[in-house]
């Protein structure tokens, strides 16, 4: 009796510490070729948010990527710093939203992050904008219920996509829809139009079905089918 | 010296249900309470039949992640310098990282 309440206490402890998990991350310098086949295989979904270039690319940055391009190492950190600059940034406010921070606060927070993008004079500025108006509209401000200040956030946010002519139509359709009442008639069609423009052209240029040459195809398949689904939608 | 066995065996439990419920065991970061960690590189690679360079960021929150990359020239697939993806799960890429932690 003594030794099997020792067993089970023994046997209840190791079943409690393999259940609590022992996932210890393997710190395996993953060879380049296979770094993006290993991460789908190791994460669950992988969403991706469309960067689109902007007209104008920023002096300083063409003149770096160049300089990079070239093998100049101080261009190369240069580079570095300012993507660093700007996954953190982004990373805060994706942070804020997957804790289920109130739209408020992460409206706040991005145009914080925003000035001090802006103080820095960081030329990738507008992967900030877009990826965080992209997650702000679908995770935060999409969800909430409607209201004049709400549309007001909304607004202010596909005004930034559309600036850049973004192609996310499964984003930039519902949240332009929603705005009916709340912008004139001929800036909601103008916007509608402009988002289907570009998601038709994003489509032809880049959107695949059965793409193998991308940097994640199985993620650029999801995208293309998403935005196709919402044009088809549209219509 | 029943009752004192019993005690054992309660705080035995009590000590397991600590385990399952921190997370002890677990060395997966959590995003809340160890902030998140940053992983960058310079990047060559090949894909298909293109090549190019690019500046990758990856933040790992330990639960979900994202990554963030600039290349150097548009012959990257099929045509754009810049990509962002965001996921959930463990990234588990070694990429020489240095922590960031936030308040």
């Amino acid at each position: 009796m003594k030794h099997l309440r020792k067993s089970l206490m023994i046997a209840f402890l190791l079943i409690t510490i393999v259940l609590s998990g022992c996932d210890i991350p393997k710190n395996v310098d993953i060879p380049v070729n296979n770094r993006q086949e290993k991460m789908a295989k190791q994460t669950g979904p992988i969403r991706e948010s469309i960067i689109v270039s902007p007209a104008n690319i920023p002096e300083d940055l063409q003149t770096t990527f160049a300089k990079s391009a070239a093998k100049n190492a101080s261009a190369t950190a240069q580079l570095q710093k300012w993507n660093i600059q700007i996954s953190l940034s982004q990373g805060k406010i994706q942070k804020a939203l997957y804790e289920k921070r109130g739209w408020r606060e992460v409206r706040e927070m991005i145009n914080a992050e925003r000035l001090n993008l802006e103080a820095s004079k960081n030329p990738l500025i507008f992967m900030f904008d877009q990826n965080t108006s992209v997650n702000f509209l679908e995770s935060g401000i999409l969800r909430t219920p409607r209201s004049q200040e709400v549309d007001l956030v909304v607004a202010e946010h596909v005004a930034i996509l559309d600036q850049y002519n973004h192609p996310d139509a499964s984003i930039l359709i519902p949240a332009i829809r929603r705005l009916k009442g709340s912008i004139p008639e001929t800036r909601l069609n103008q916007y509608l139009m402009r988002a289907k423009t570009n998601a038709n052209n994003w489509l032809e240029e880049e959107g695949c079905e059965k793409c193998t040459n991308q940097q994640m195809p199985e993620v650029r398949i999801e995208t293309t089918k998403r935005i196709k689904k919402a044009l088809t939608e549209s219509y | 010296m029943k009752l004192n066995r019993s005690k054992t065996f309660f705080h035995v439990l009590a000590f397991s249900c600590y385990l399952f419920f921190s997370g002890v065991t677990n060395t997966a970061l959590s995003a809340e309470e160890y902030g998140y960690r940053t992983c960058s590189w310079v990047n060559f690679f090949s894909v298909g039949d293109t090549q190019g360079q690019c500046t990758t960021t990856i933040i790992d929150f330990g639960y979900f992640w994202s990554w963030t990359s600039v290349c150097h020239d548009q012959t990257i697939p099929p045509s754009g310098r810049y990509y962002s993806y965001a996921g959930a799960g463990n990234w588990l890429g070694n990429c020489g990282s240095t922590w960031v932690v936030y308040a």
